[in-house]
């Protein structure tokens, strides 16, 4: 033990977003060049989100052809998600017309459980990183859109978090990584979690060495991105954890100027009569910008690292409560950080069986507040010339 | 200690955060079940299951063992001395020393993942030996230390460690070293397995150790360990926890393992009590009381009643004694145990009236039961107990009613109520008079004892909800007594939220909830009988072993999706403790088929208005069961 050298370069500062009002124009030009390959993964769900941007923008405007892998997660023959069964083959053959001329269309299933005699356990974060295997899968693309619209975050974290390692340590050739999302607060709302897991855990293979026997005495500092309606998800991941420090991240600014206020309500017996954490821990980032999550949340590593060097450092464990874009800003810090060889930074979550709409009119009429955005990660803004 | 605003919040040991807090707030009754085990010399060197749901007080257990808690309590003696009284009993003091090391580690986290890595089942085995081992070997040295009051590491060159037979661990495994060289070793395996479980790719599988067993069990003993030239204590155990969270495999392997090697040393394992049936992971020939034996903390509380009330209301006092709002000594002394009857009198002269006409009326038309009637009417009681022995009554006419011959024609002797009036006809009456009457019936410490369902967690969870409002009581400057009108409308409101919430947070919550209600359905219309045959009531199911065991069975439960619901069902409900399963009940002569027993956690007998008792249960097969979850 003793001072630790830290790290400041930060591969995202900047970072490419890609906001709602240039999302169109951005793309338009973007695809002109007809040479690009281009490899556009998506989920199957019931959303109706799933195929929005690859409607609305990339096979409208692309005059390449579209490898389309469309991700399939077996959330099992129970799941509460099966309600919506019949969404689901409508996106499926509304995806198929878009295609039609445009692209192909393949297939992978992620098993979101594995049966283990009476009882399940969790295993999607595991196979989504194993969606792409090596090089070979990913050596003819010059372009991968990764759409996670209606990708669950146990699958969207690991398959970015892979595609970007099997980017930067395998490949000589540059190639351009997009994740594009359709953000509406509005339908978030309206989907909500069913049969929450009865444990949190750490996202493959962002597990922060949490249980390694020559770190137990290393302090674990929590961050949990703050969203709407988790107050349960929470209670369990803070179980998990049991954390010495906690800081909150709350969206600020945000679209709504009172959703940061709102949230503090929320969980204001949780946070400061349960957890008795100190108000001075709170952190706020954009809600619109997954690059100031990913900024702060290296910031304030480094941070403790500093300020804890004499006892070892700390170990840190990112929560993701909120809106799928400001979960990437997680993913890119954790990413980099175990890329950097700092693999005291886990990404700790708890997944649910599956979802429910609560309202299916008010869900079709909300898709006219889509926001889309684009994140570009590896590629040409970042070559080093 | 810190106040807190709300000291029954604070939930598991897992939770409390200083030894000193978790010391304080434990209580040692729980340990005379080790007591026991130890009069019949299965507590030491030995195989020890402890077995409980979740909640029951498994990991406090083992905490209290770990050398940083039997420290404080040697130290502070006269401050715990209840506890410290007790552990000396079972020989963990010795004079003046500790003679016992406690490694406790968890099986929580980190070993699930193997099983589904995309490598071998050797590398498998391989990554989950080199885990356990590790870790095993790592936390016993680091314990050493604590046990000694030792820094760590600056003292890890003060243990020294020598192989007594020589053990071909590995090439590099040093059979005889210090402290930190064993200690490295161990870290060095641990690295290298995460090496291989924290990437993205497992291609190039290459282990400087390759360890297929559980060599550790072999050398940590207290024969091979030395601090500054003496012995580490006298006794070692390696506490598991959350054995349950391993994969079956890897819980079969380990187990398995252990049992094999016979350890010198004592190993507890303590899991909970989910599993169909514990013994189905044993090794063939393994039997109790030769190579394991086991603890199971729900029996112990269950036929303990009175003694879980004592540790409860133990846990409860030195809670609220922690408030920084309300200043009282005693948490059972502000709940109401016993009805004011003044507060319910109208109430009481309505059921006593009403039981009264319905017994006239039966009377008159049966002339075998007017010398009871008019025996109960004549009593001189209070309204109360007025009430309970007209209702008493009537359940025993419905009774005498009921069968199939009636002996003669002419009026029933009131000595014969007496001879009738067994103690859980007099439950019944109280129960049903409760629920016809709207009188309040969930109130009272015992109750809640009861409510709790042999579960720490759970009686917290309520017993907050009652101090929220202990708590508004006091700001308001009013009697902060909870009477039994305000204890049951508290307990219902919580455990409407917690039903509400059944379907958003429990696994295959809607299907868990369907199931429950069918459930709870047929224990309700058992339970509600005139003649109340099960009386107090019924809270369960059960099933023979045979057809419940035919539903685990792989073949058919792959073949066949109803089945896999049922499963998933049960075990959603087992894991989130709203079933409770009670295996090898006999039923009638000796010899006859085994049963599973199936009963409703208490806070849902509460939430439809069940009693709280245990044995009323109805036989059911799977068949009747299965069109329970595919309801469409």
């Amino acid at each position: 033990m003793g001072e630790q050298k830290i790290n400041n370069y930060m591969r995202w500062k900047p970072g490419i977003l890609i906001k709602p009002e240039n999302f169109i124009s951005f793309w338009q030009d973007y695809l002109k060049n007809t040479k690009r390959t281009i490899c556009y993964v998506l989920g199957k769900g019931f959303d109706l989100r799933m195929n929005f941007i690859l409607d609305k923008v990339i096979a409208n405007h692309s005059g390449n052809n579209l490898s389309c892998l469309l991700i399939e997660y077996a959330e099992g023959e129970n799941s509460p998600s099966h309600l919506f069964d019949d969404l689901v083959n409508t996106n499926i053959a509304d995806l198929k017309k878009i295609l039609k001329k445009k692209g192909t269309l393949s297939h992978k299933v992620v098993n979101m459980w594995e049966e283990d005699g009476y009882t399940k356990r969790r295993v999607s974060s595991l196979k989504a990183s194993m969606v792409f295997e090596n090089i070979e899968d990913i050596k003819d693309y010059s372009d991968i859109i990764i759409d996670i619209s209606s990708l669950p975050r146990s699958i969207y974290i690991s398959l970015i978090g892979k595609v970007l390692w099997l980017i930067d340590s395998l490949l000589n050739k540059e190639v351009n990584l997009f994740v594009v999302a359709a953000e509406n607060a509005e339908t978030d709302k309206l989907i909500e979690e069913i049969g929450i897991d009865e444990s949190a855990s750490t996202q493959h293979p962002f597990d922060g060495n949490l249980d390694r026997s020559s770190e137990q005495e290393i302090p674990i500092i929590w961050l949990p991105i703050l969203g709407e309606g988790k107050k349960e998800q929470l209670e369990k991941v803070y179980k998990y954890l049991d954390p010495d420090e906690i800081c909150p991240i709350l969206p600020l600014p945000a679209k709504n100027p009172r959703r940061c206020d709102d949230l503090v309500l929320e969980y204001y017996d949780f946070l400061f009569n349960i957890l008795q954490i100190e108000k001075q821990n709170i952190i706020y980032a954009a809600e619109q910008n997954p690059f100031s999550v990913y900024e702060q949340i290296q910031k304030s590593f480094k941070s403790y690292q500093k300020s804890l060097s004499s006892i070892g450092g700390c170990k840190m464990a990112l929560s993701t409560f909120s809106s799928k874009l400001l979960s990437l800003g997680a993913l890119l810090a954790s990413y980099e950080l175990f890329i950097q060889n700092e693999k005291d930074v886990s990404i700790v979550n708890i997944e649910s069986q599956g979802y429910n709409i609560i309202d299916r009119k008010r869900i079709s009429r909300s898709a006219k507040n889509n926001e889309l955005f684009a994140l570009w990660l590896t590629g040409q803004p970042y070559e080093t010339s | 200690m810190s106040v807190a605003r709300n000291p029954f919040r604070m939930r598991a040991s897992e939770r409390i955060e200083s030894d000193s807090i978790f010391l304080g707030l434990y209580s040692p009754y729980v340990l005379e079940t080790l007591i026991e085990k130890q009069a019949q010399a299965d507590l030491w060197d030995n195989v020890l299951f402890i077995r409980s749901s979740p909640g029951g007080g498994k990991t406090s257990l083992l905490r209290l063992f770990s050398p940083p808690s039997l420290r404080i309590l040697q130290g502070y003696r006269k401050h715990y001395k209840d506890i410290f009284n007790i552990l000396k009993k079972l020989g963990v003091y010795d004079r003046n020393k500790i003679s016992v090391l406690g490694v406790m580690f968890s099986c929580a986290r980190n070993y699930q993942i193997l099983e589904d890595l995309p490598v071998n089942d050797s590398q498998k085995l391989n990554l989950f030996f080199s885990l356990i081992n590790s870790r095993i070997i790592a936390r016993t040295i680091k314990a050493m230390l604590e046990l000694h009051g030792v820094q760590f590491p600056e003292g890890l060159k003060q243990i020294s460690f020598e192989a007594q037979n020589n053990t071909e661990i590995s090439t590099n495994f040093p059979n005889k070293c210090n402290g930190n060289e064993l200690y490295e070793f161990a870290l060095n395996l641990e690295r290298e397995a995460y090496s291989k479980i924290n990437s993205f790719t497992t291609s190039d599988y290459r282990q400087k150790n390759y360890i297929t067993d559980l060599f550790s069990l072999s050398i940590i003993n207290p024969s091979n360990f030395k601090i500054n030239g003496e012995k580490i204590s006298e006794r070692f155990i390696l506490m598991f926890d959350d054995v349950h969270k391993l994969t079956k495999k890897q819980r079969k392997i380990l187990i398995s393992t252990i049992i094999e090697s016979r350890p010198s040393i004592s190993i507890w394992i303590s899991e909970r009590l989910e599993a169909l049936d514990a013994t189905e992971i044993l090794p063939q020939g393994a039997y109790i009381g030769r190579d394991y034996n086991e603890i199971n903390l729900e029996d112990y509380w269950g036929t303990n009643t009175k003694r879980f009330e004592v540790l409860l209301s133990n846990i409860a006092d030195k809670r609220i004694r922690n408030a920084d709002n309300v200043k009282v000594e005693s948490f059972t002394e502000l709940l109401q145990a016993i009805l004011d009857e003044e507060g319910i009198r109208g109430k009481l002269e309505e059921s006593v009236e009403e039981l009264k006409n319905d017994l006239i009326r039966i009377s008159s038309k049966d002339i075998k039961f007017k010398d009871w009637v008019n025996f109960g009417i004549s009593q001189d009681f209070s309204l109360l107990e007025k009430a309970e022995l007209l209702q008493k009554l009537e359940i025993l006419i419905s009774r005498y009613k009921n069968r199939t011959q009636l002996a003669f024609e002419f009026p029933l002797s009131p000595d014969e109520i007496k001879l009738a009036d067994k103690s859980e006809v007099k439950l019944a009456a109280e129960f049903l008079l409760s629920r016809r009457f709207k009188l309040p019936y969930y109130f009272g410490m015992e109750k809640l004892v009861k409510l709790s369902f042999s579960n720490i967690e759970q009686f917290l969870g309520f017993a907050s909800e009652f101090f929220e409002e202990i708590s508004a009581k006091e700001i308001a400057r009013k009697d902060i007594h909870l009477n039994a009108q305000e204890q049951e409308r508290i307990l219902k409101n919580v455990v409407e939220r917690k039903w509400r919430e059944i379907p958003k947070i429990v696994p295959f919550g809607i299907r868990v909830s369907d199931f429950i209600t069918q459930l709870a359905n047929i224990a309700k219309v058992e339970t509600f009988r005139p003649s109340a045959p099960y009386a107090p009531g019924v809270t369960g199911i059960g099933i023979k072993i045979s057809d419940y065991r035919s539903l685990f069975e792989e073949e058919p439960v792959k073949n066949k999706p109803d089945r896999i619901t049922l499963v998933d069902v049960l075990s959603s409900c087992l894991a989130n403790n709203l079933l409770r399963i009670d295996i090898n009940k006999s039923q009638g002569k000796k010899g006859g088929e085994k049963w599973i027993i199936i009963y409703l956690n208490r806070w849902l007998c509460l939430k439809f208005d069940l009693p709280l008792s245990y044995g009323g249960w109805r036989p059911k097969k799977i068949k009747e069961i299965l069109k329970w979850v595919n309801k469409k």
